[in-house]
């Protein structure tokens, strides 16, 4: 397997190609914003806002959010610890 | 009333020996003698049917039996009996019994007999409904039916390659005509379409009575052919006439016919003789009314089929083969019996009865000639009569019904009187027509033609019975009278062909010309002869005795001819029959015909232009189908290098799509 | 009040130099990185949408997002980990078995 030369220039022009469709679309987009910054005294981080949403609107992700933590803590340790090594 | 009974089994006539062959062909082998008795039950039930519809067809010949349905889209399948169909199908029903019920004992030794009893009975039902269909379409199926059994049968021991060949030869050569006979009908389909306006519900354009009908406007149609104006009419029956001329073995594709001898005599007794050979003449006579209304078709007719007549004939005298001098002899008289129709341009409807007549009386005695044949074959074993001799002491009923059929065939009887074989009443009538049409137009030919052929039928056939039947055996034969399954429809016929003809002379024939008169209505010969520019003879007229009597003279002339050469060995032949002879050369070789048609013709010219022009193909083709090869190979090495294997390639890739591809769409949203 | 559209160019600016990062390191733990930092710029992406519609919904988007992104990287190293045992290296450009 011999390597493969990487063609760093073609993938800067890439990357900045990218950069101007993106940045082009953000700037020319009228996006529907509020005039002024909420500003939440009481709840400085949102986090009690967010907490809420989480175990309540979005309880279910949440709960497949965790099997999924799960499921890729028990893969990458097996992975990891090698084969032939259970 | 049992004749209104009588009518709803008209369908069932060719439909029984069909079912009867999907037996025979599944079981036969288990049933014993070859599953015969099927095939043979099937056959006399329908020649039952068609004798009783025939008998009251007589009694009452306005009513005919037509039955119409329709079958898919504007085609329909039906029935027509009128007194034309009604002879024939009792005709093909009675000899295709006779015959199986020989074959019974015939192809007794025989391994593959279930095969064989199978094939005919497909052979009866076909031909029986290419007789009483009403549309030419259903004509033309079972036409080719009809020619797929002959294959069958003629290829019957295909383990021998002659019989291979003639059997693909048979089909080829009747094939021509066939294809013929489907342009003819095609372009009277676009004809009729293009007169009638289009398919219409209920009218069936096919059908025998709608195309009468159209023959006026049909006439009236012309066509340009290198700058001559030739009317529709004509080119639609000559093309029939050519399907009729493949099938029934006019020239020049009457050489299928000899070679169709290869197959077991009763194959040959009953679709060589009797049957197949006849359908040609059939649909000519069928569609007698638009032969009429052509200008020129019915001289055509005329002149191929005297011609024929005489050409076999002088084939006929040279052959050793028993078989092949009875196949000649066949195609001399379907000669007469196409000759006689083309005498329709001078008496008109009257020709369609003495064709018709002929064709029964010959079906009677040529089946019968060929059977005896047989029997003689099955006998001794040998068919080259330069080997025969005296087998008349050995087989006396053989050789008794034989000659009955050779004095048949040649003509004998008494000219004024009912007193003669069939054979005599049937070829006189056509002789005299010919005689009545060369005073009406100063034509002589066909009269000349006939009265020529009738000499040389004479002096073959009585060849072949005084070289057979007397004389000292000219080799070691052991013969033996063959069982009375055989010479039981031997006699039969032979009655048949002795009192056949002078019990129903005139009678048959009125009966015939009744034929367009009643079924369809509104024919009128007359004005149909007058658009065929045909002059008709108003009456037939007083021949001189002489004209009466010498088609007798002339037979007897035969006749001592033969006997003094080949029973009283008087005359020496050797020098005149060998091959130094180039008379006699060119007569034994048939006219050069293998050679030109199959030597140099087929082989040597359409297969060379095949071997050339599959050449060109496949050097194009093969080209073509490994460029394309080549080309999908060289793209997918090119195109595989894009396969890199590494994780940034590809990202790279699609990041660069998804740009371009957001790219273009804003372009396009611009544009748009 | 700065318009969100220069949130969106940062965050954009901030993914491109993760792609050129993926597209370029040979070792396979930078490559890991990068994508770590193309995550975090859709995360900064998904917090300024929040924001600026005066809606919670982003927020807790990009929470289960860098939940993800977390869960992907172990997995991530976990695999580097075999396919250094197997081939003694992970220089990502010389695993092209896949070729052609």
């Amino acid at each position: 397997m011999k390597p493969v030369q990487i063609n760093r220039p073609l993938a800067f022009l890439v990357a900045l190609l990218f950069v101007a469709v993106v940045v082009t679309g953000a700037f020319g987009t009228s996006w529907k914003t509020v005039s002024e910054l909420p500003e939440n005294p009481t709840d400085q981080s949102n986090i009690e806002g967010i907490g809420m949403l989480i175990f309540t609107q979005y309880v279910a992700p949440f709960e497949v959010l965790s099997i999924v933590l799960l499921a890729s803590l028990i893969g990458a340790i097996y992975m990891a610890k090698g084969e032939g090594n259970k | 009333m049992v004749k209104t009974a009588l009518e709803e089994f008209a369908f069932l006539i060719p439909l029984l020996p069909a079912l009867a062959f999907a037996i025979t062909f599944f079981f036969g082998r288990k049933m014993p003698s070859g599953g015969a008795i099927v095939p043979i039950l099937a056959i006399a039930t329908s020649f039952v049917i068609s004798f009783m519809i025939t008998l009251g067809l007589l009694a009452n010949p306005e009513e005919v039996v037509s039955q119409s349905y329709s079958w898919f889209a504007v085609l329909n399948i039906g029935v027509l009996i009128d007194p034309l169909a009604a002879v024939m199908l009792s005709m093909v029903s009675f000899v295709s019994l006779l015959i199986h019920i020989y074959a019974v004992s015939y192809m007794s030794h025989d391994p593959g007999k279930a095969r064989y009893f199978a094939e005919t009975a497909l052979f009866t039902a076909a031909m029986l409904s290419l007789i009483l269909s009403d549309n030419i379409l259903q004509l033309f199926v079972s036409w080719e039916l009809v020619g797929l059994c002959s294959y069958l049968l003629i290829g019957f021991w295909f383990e021998k390659p002659s019989a291979a060949a003639a059997a693909k030869k048979a089909f080829l050569t009747t094939r021509i005509g066939d294809v013929m006979f489907l342009t003819g009908i095609i372009i009277l389909t676009s004809d009729l379409l293009k007169l009638a306006g289009g398919f219409q519900d209920g009218v069936y354009l096919l059908r025998f009575n709608e195309i009468f009908s159209y023959i006026p406007q049909l006439s009236a149609l012309q066509a340009n052919i290198f700058g001559f104006e030739i009317s529709h009419l004509t080119i639609i029956t000559l093309l029939f006439f050519g399907g009729a001329v493949g099938k029934s073995g006019q020239f020049p594709l009457h050489v299928w016919l000899p070679d169709a001898m290869e197959g077991p005599t009763t194959v040959s007794a009953l679709i060589h003789a009797a049957t197949m050979v006849t359908a040609g003449v059939y649909l000519v006579a069928r569609t007698f009314p638009m032969f009429i209304a052509a200008p020129d078709s019915l001289m055509v007719v005329a002149y191929l089929g005297g011609f024929t007549a005489l050409f076999a004939g002088t084939m006929g005298i040279v052959m050793n083969d028993i078989k092949r001098v009875l196949a000649y002899s066949t195609i001399s008289q379907l000669g007469y019996m196409m000759l006689g129709l083309g005498l329709g341009s001078a008496i008109g409807l009257e020709a369609v009865g003495i064709s018709l007549f002929h064709l029964i009386n010959h079906a009677f005695f040529k089946a019968l000639l060929f059977l005896c044949a047989g029997s003689v074959i099955h006998a001794v074993g040998t068919q080259d009569m330069r080997e025969l001799g005296g087998v008349g002491k050995v087989m006396p009923i053989t050789a008794a019904t034989m000659t009955i059929a050779a004095l048949a065939l040649a003509g004998f009887g008494i000219p004024g009187t009912s007193i003669g074989t069939s054979g005599f009443f049937s070829k006189d009538a056509i002789i005299e027509a010919a005689y009545v049409f060369g005073e009406h137009s100063n034509n002589w030919i066909p009269y000349l033609f006939s009265i020529a052929a009738a000499l040389l039928t004479s002096i073959y056939i009585f060849r072949l019975i005084f070289m057979t039947f007397t004389g000292k055996p000219r080799s070691d034969y052991h013969g033996h009278e063959s069982p009375a399954i055989m010479t039981i429809p031997l006699s039969i016929l032979a009655l048949f062909a002795l009192f056949f003809g002078g019990l129903t002379q005139t009678g048959f024939m009125n009966f015939l010309e009744e034929t367009f008169a009643n079924s369809f209505v509104n024919l009128n010969i007359g004005n149909l002869a007058d658009i065929g520019r045909n002059e008709l003879v108003e009456a037939a007229g007083q021949e001189p005795t002489l004209i009466l009597w010498l088609p007798l003279i002339v037979a007897l002339a035969g006749l001592a001819i033969a006997f003094v050469i080949y029973y009283l060995r008087a005359v020496e032949l050797g020098p005149l029959a060998s091959m130094k002879n180039p008379i006699y050369k060119l007569l034994y070789k048939r006219y050069y015909q293998h050679e030109i048609y199959t030597e140099f013709f087929s082989l040597g010219i359409l297969y060379g232009i095949i071997a050339f022009l599959t050449q060109v193909v496949d050097v194009i083709v093969d080209s073509i189908v490994e460029g394309i090869g080549i080309l999908t190979v060289g793209v997918g090495e090119e195109l595989r290098k894009v396969q890199t294997g590494v994780v940034q390639t590809y990202a790279t890739v699609v990041i660069a799509g998804v740009s371009l591809l957001i790219i273009l769409v804003k372009l396009l949203m611009e544009v748009l | 009040m700065i318009p969100i559209s220069f949130y969106l160019g940062l965050a954009a600016l901030l993914f491109s130099i993760g792609l050129y990062g993926v597209m370029t390191h040979k070792n396979g733990i930078r490559m890991i990185m990068c994508i770590e930092l193309m995550l975090n710029s859709a995360n900064l992406n998904l917090v300024a949408f929040s924001s600026y519609t005066d809606t919670l919904n982003g927020q807790v988007f990009a929470m289960f997002s860098i939940a993800l992104a977390a869960a992907e990287a172990a997995v991530g190293f976990a695999i580097f980990m075999a396919i250094y045992k197997m081939h003694d290296k992970i220089n990502l450009d010389e695993l092209n078995i896949l070729r052609w």
